[in-house]
């Protein structure tokens, strides 16, 4: 036996059959077995087989883009890959045969990509700014995750394209891209689902892509009202009917929204939304003590907001009494001295609403039919509305 | 298993017994009811976790990326009441800790060792090269399954928040931590961290214990970066000490790496290729101990003790707006409440009141205020309401009266009277009943039941409808009552 050159291991299989010999064959060779799979005439056995080149060839691209093999790549060299793989558009026609790779293929591709994100030349991020230039590849790796879920072991491939877009947004000017695409919005149809993982991945990308940037976010899509009416329909939906963990995660990405100043629009719309509101309260009633928490958070501004609209201060004060009762045993075992700051805050808030000495309780005669009074309930409810709606104004 | 389904783990898998337990969760072997394989489930509860979902989630995703024989690997995480059951393949020969607590109280035999330790470097490298970094390499998160072979496990999944961010959970890790991992050196900390541990978990196999285990565990880890590292000495072999040695150099940039180590002396000439018998010993050990632990949070303890959550409505007093709520079925009824003429008479059709009200927006800056009263943004449009209930009859009976009103709340003082109360069984059925009996003959009565069977068809599909039925029908005989028609 001969002894080890550089204690150099046999990782090195690919250097065998086709020997790639210049750094752009990488790329070409990936092409060419990924055009395998488009062939009409593909057997079984040549699928077999084009899947085990390609990963063999993706894991040898990675081995090169890192500088793992011997001897180290010059810098020229590597440089050559990214032309070449940008020039072949690598990732998009990887993406196109996402379904048909290994998972370990899928893998080596979702590192390949992130190692070519965080690639810079002359301070310009050189994958960064080809991907500004082809759009298509974003997009596609936005549908890329939805048309996963129709295969089987549906759940890795959308774990792995999840992270490479999770791994986009990191980078202002593919953020900017995702939040334009229509697809971002799929995301939250996704967050629904009833898998533990297709569900949280999708929140997470949702998460990163509202609050990476929030400037981007903030002047460019909640600059929009149709964008700020749909988020809110959307992350609603998820506040009512998601999961615990949806729940939680949902109601804590809104809080977190809202508080950023440059989200007034955003902010403005939300707090002044009596359904809103009573979505936001019914989830301070969960049993969860951590939604409860998320919830107050939001519910915290729209008390504090010192122009309510009529609606909103309607229900706050009809139900004054029995805030001022939930938040006797609210947050108690917290030592959070910001949060017990805003409780007290709150807590005079609900205080220093007017009381009503409702007239439904003048009304409320014993009455064994109570189906038959809903609607003379109705009127005078209106009526005792009516009455103290002047109060907001007078403040 | 659909993406779609909701089917809680506890229906998926049998729990057998509970095979470990700590904060962040206990560990129970457990069985797929439909394949038999046995799996390990960590059951992490979310509500009295105070670690972040978002992190959790980061961490089990980076679990889901690895495949390969020598990790405990990753199958799937679901959710179960609040709390995340995250499935990883078992190992039935415990630790290597179990290995030294039971078998080796002062180390093992250093063949033994270069065999477990060859593994977990193969480990290791396989892990380097996905970019990835374990952060809790010690003898007890090297695992064994039942043919003696040797896995890495307990990594991700708050194994790396415990030994680095939480203060209150990491007492018994600093002494596998690496100098620059104590000293936060968030530059300079990569995977090289994880070739010190080894190190560590070396000596530690081989002694029984890790270097400086007497002395308090913060007084290490705060004196980690200022000592010597420290060193194998006693009667091992040269290699061995190599090898410890070759491991624990300070500077993270010397320190070789999971491949250099390969080629090691210590573990490039391994004689052993399982450690099977050792794993029957702790066996039938851990039998004759009668060995159970007690999980931390019993699964039977459920936040929500019922699919039915308390709903807000029964707590807070929405009544003004809650005729927007059962306005939602508004795709089926507006055609009906549009035509009728107490409606396009303004009369006190609930349906207008609310649409028709003038509220002074006290916030002009908000053009779209009136399309957000819209009922799109509705809590309760039904939707969490299961309506592919398959046996409608027996939702109907099963359906208390709470059930069904929870969301119609009158006032204060009624709501009291009100709570209970069932649109459906109390009026709509009760009619119905009333009018089965007074039928004359048998095809009445077919259409009667006919009718009682469309309402709760209805119902189950609408949550509401009868409600809204009723309310309109009394409306209008008020209105005809009080002469508007």
């Amino acid at each position: 036996m001969f002894k080890k050159y550089k204690n150099q291991d046999l990782d090195m299989a690919f250097w065998w059959k086709k020997n790639p010999k210049t750094p752009s064959d990488y790329a070409r060779l990936i092409i060419e077995q990924l055009n395998k799979f488009s062939s009409p005439s593909l057997t079984q056995d040549n699928k077999r087989k084009a899947q085990e080149e390609c990963t063999k060839y993706l894991i040898g691209t990675k081995h090169f883009i890192v500088g793992d093999t011997e001897p180290h790549p010059t810098a020229e060299a590597i440089d050559e890959l990214y032309t070449a793989m940008h020039h072949a558009d690598v990732f998009y026609e990887l993406l196109l045969h996402f379904v048909d790779l290994e998972f370990e293929a899928r893998r080596e591709c979702m590192l390949i990509f992130s190692i070519c994100l965080g690639y810079s030349k002359d301070n310009k991020f050189v994958t960064v700014d080809y991907l500004v230039s082809q759009p298509k590849t974003i997009s596609l790796m936005l549908r890329t995750a939805e048309i996963s879920l129709q295969q089987k072991g549906c759940q890795d491939i959308f774990l792995t394209v999840g992270n490479m877009i999770i791994e986009c947004i990191k980078y202002e000017q593919l953020c900017r891209i995702i939040l334009k695409d229509p697809q971002l919005w799929k995301f939250f149809e996704l967050a629904k689902l009833g898998n533990f993982e297709i569900s949280t991945e999708s929140l997470q990308i949702l998460s990163a892509a509202f609050t990476t940037h929030p400037k981007l976010v903030s002047k460019e899509f909640f600059s929009n009202e149709n964008n700020i009416i749909r988020f809110i329909k959307c992350i609603n939906k998820l506040m009512a009917h998601g999961s615990y963990v949806t729940k939680r995660q949902s109601t804590k990405l809104l809080a977190s929204l809202i508080v950023i100043r440059s989200n007034n629009a955003l902010m403005n719309i939300y707090i002044n939304s009596p359904e809103n509101l009573k979505l936001i309260m019914t989830l301070m009633t969960d049993k969860s003590k951590n939604l409860q928490l998320e919830a107050f958070n939001v519910f915290k501004v729209m008390v504090a907001n010192p122009r309510k609209s009529k609606p909103v201060f309607d229900i706050l004060v009809k139900n004054r009494d029995k805030l001022l009762a939930y938040f006797k045993g609210f947050g108690l075992d917290s030592q959070d001295s910001t949060f017990l700051d805003e409780r007290e805050f709150i807590i005079q808030e609900i205080d220093s609403l007017p009381r009503i000495i409702s007239s439904a309780t003048d009304n409320a005669s014993p009455n064994n039919v109570p189906n038959m009074n809903s609607p003379s309930s109705v009127t005078n409810n209106q009526s005792s509305l009516l009455t103290h709606s002047t109060t907001p104004d007078s403040r | 298993m659909s993406i779609r389904s909701r089917i809680p783990p506890s229906k998926l898998y049998s729990i057998q017994s509970c095979i470990g337990r700590g904060n962040f969760g206990d560990v129970y072997k457990a069985m797929d009811r439909t394949t038999q394989e046995i799996v390990a489930i960590k059951v992490v509860n979310l509500e009295h976790s105070d670690e972040d979902i978002e992190l959790l989630a980061q961490e089990i995703f980076f679990l889901a990326e690895l495949k390969s024989p020598l990790i405990t690997n990753y199958i799937t995480t679901m959710l179960e009441d609040v709390s995340m059951w995250i499935v990883m393949e078992y190992c039935g020969g415990g630790s290597c800790s179990d290995l030294l607590k039971r078998n080796y109280v002062n180390g093992l035999p250093e063949e033994k060792v270069s065999f477990i330790i060859h593994q977990v470097t193969l480990g290791l490298k396989y892990l380097h090269e996905q970019r990835k970094i374990h952060r809790d390499i010690k003898a007890a998160n090297i695992l064994l399954n039942e043919e003696g072979m040797v896995k890495l496990g307990d990594f991700g999944v708050s194994g790396h928040l415990r030994s680095t961010m939480k203060r209150d959970t990491f007492v018994g890790t600093p002494y596998w931590m690496a100098p620059e991992v104590v000293c936060c050196e968030v530059d300079g900390y990569n995977e090289k961290a994880d070739i010190w541990s080894l190190g560590i978990t070396t000596y530690e196999l081989l002694k029984g214990l890790p270097p400086l285990s007497k002395y308090d565990p913060m007084k290490v880890m705060t004196n980690l970066p200022k000592r010597k590292p420290p060193k194998l000495q006693g009667s091992f072999s040269d290699a061995a000490k190599e090898f410890v040695a070759g491991c624990l150099v300070k500077v993270p940039a010397d320190r070789p790496s999971a491949y250099d180590l390969l080629s090691f002396e210590f573990i490039k000439n391994v004689t052993i290729t399982n450690l099977k018998s050792d794993v029957e010993l702790i066996k039938q050990k851990k039998v004759q101990e009668r060995y159970t632990k007690v999980p931390k949070y019993p699964l039977q303890n459920r936040l929500y003790k019922n699919s039915n959550t308390v709903r807000g409505e029964d707590f807070w007093n929405f009544e003004s707006t809650r005729l927007s709520i059962t306005q939602i079925p508004k795709e089926e009824l507006s055609p009906v409440t549009q035509d009728s003429p107490v409606s396009s008479l303004n009369m006190e059709s609930p349906y207008l009141l609310h649409g028709q009200t003038v509220t002074p927006i006290t916030n002009p800056s908000s053009p779209s205020f009136r399309k957000c009263t819209q009922p799109v943004f509705e809590l309760d449009s039904g939707m969490d309401i299961d309506s592919g209930c398959p046996n409608l009859q027996t939702e109907i009976e099963m359906a208390t009266p709470s059930n069904h009103n929870k969301k119609h709340k009158k006032n204060d003082i009624q709501a009291l009277k009100i709570e209970k109360f069932d649109y459906l069984k109390n009026i709509v059925s009760h009619i119905l009943n009333r009018m089965y009996d007074r039928a004359r003959d048998d095809e009445t009565r077919k259409y009667v039941n006919e009718m009682l069977k469309q309402f709760m068809k209805t119902e189950a599909h609408v949550p509401g409808f009868n409600e809204v039925f009723i309310e309109e029908i009394s409306l209008r005989i008020e209105a005809i009552k009080k002469g508007f028609v």
